[in-house]
């Protein structure tokens, strides 16, 4: 029964998830990791019977992808030193424009702290409004303007340096 | 970057993402592996629980130590009790 919810929840969701992924890492390795760890929580959650609502699924593993998405932004921070060091090859991103566009996005992206890219890319990219981005991120709606402030800012400093 | 390079930087960015699906294989893929990884990780997780749990009411640990016995007895289906000499 689990199992069969479970595929249900998968078929229905995955590309949305993948999306989300995507936009936030640029990266679809990344994004591929991410939506598995997401239906590894959810698989966890439905087998102990915490969710009854379909709707309160959808959005507790919406925050819980966009968590995983923000977790990988820094750890790559983290390890942004050994990757200037050693430069590995993105295998996808020259492959078509969409990847290019991908790429190039991800690269400025990159520049933000990963709770702004978090707050731009819900509202600017995925269409949330400043209230539905606030509370997928846990933050308050003040918050979540602050952030598209100091995101817009750093992108514009960077642009003239 | 501008307010107006920015917003169309985005914009070509979210065409550019909303035209790439998931590869075909994923779905299939989370279908046979996370199940698997789910119940793996629930065993390890409640076995940890109930040599913590064991360690506990060894030492006499009280009321957080009964109520996580029953918890975990019912999840496992074994008697944490008999372990409190060693699992």
């Amino acid at each position: 029964m689990v199992d069969e919810a479970f595929a249900d929840l998968v078929r229905r969701t995955s590309a949305r998830f993948y999306q989300l992924a995507l936009r936030m890492t640029g990266n679809p390795s990344e994004a591929e990791d991410i939506v598995q760890e997401t239906y590894l929580r959810a698989h966890l959650a439905l087998s102990e019977g915490e969710f009854e609502d379909r709707a309160a699924l959808d959005t507790w593993l919406y925050r819980v992808a966009l968590n995983a998405s923000i977790d990988v932004l820094r750890r790559r921070k983290r390890w942004a030193f050994f990757r200037a060091v050693f430069r590995p090859e993105n295998e996808a991103a020259e492959r078509t424009e969409a990847h290019a566009v991908l790429r190039e996005t991800a690269a400025l992206l990159s520049l933000l702290p990963p709770e702004q890219v978090g707050a731009l890319v819900l509202t600017q990219v995925e269409g949330l409004s400043n209230a539905e981005a606030a509370r997928a991120l846990g933050c308050s709606e003040g918050a979540v303007e602050q952030r598209l402030i100091r995101a817009r800012a750093g992108l514009r400093r960077r642009g003239e340096t | 970057m501008n307010e107006d390079g920015l917003r169309e930087q985005l914009t070509a960015y979210r065409d550019a993402t909303g035209g790439l699906a998931p590869p075909a294989t994923l779905v299939p893929d989370i279908l046979a592996k996370v199940p698997r990884r789910a119940r793996a990780r629930r065993f390890v997780r409640d076995a940890q629980a109930a040599v913590v749990v064991a360690a506990v009411v060894g030492a006499g640990g009280g009321v957080w130590a009964a109520v996580e016995t029953t918890r975990v007895q019912r999840q496992l289906g074994v008697q944490v009790s008999a372990w409190a000499d060693g699992p």
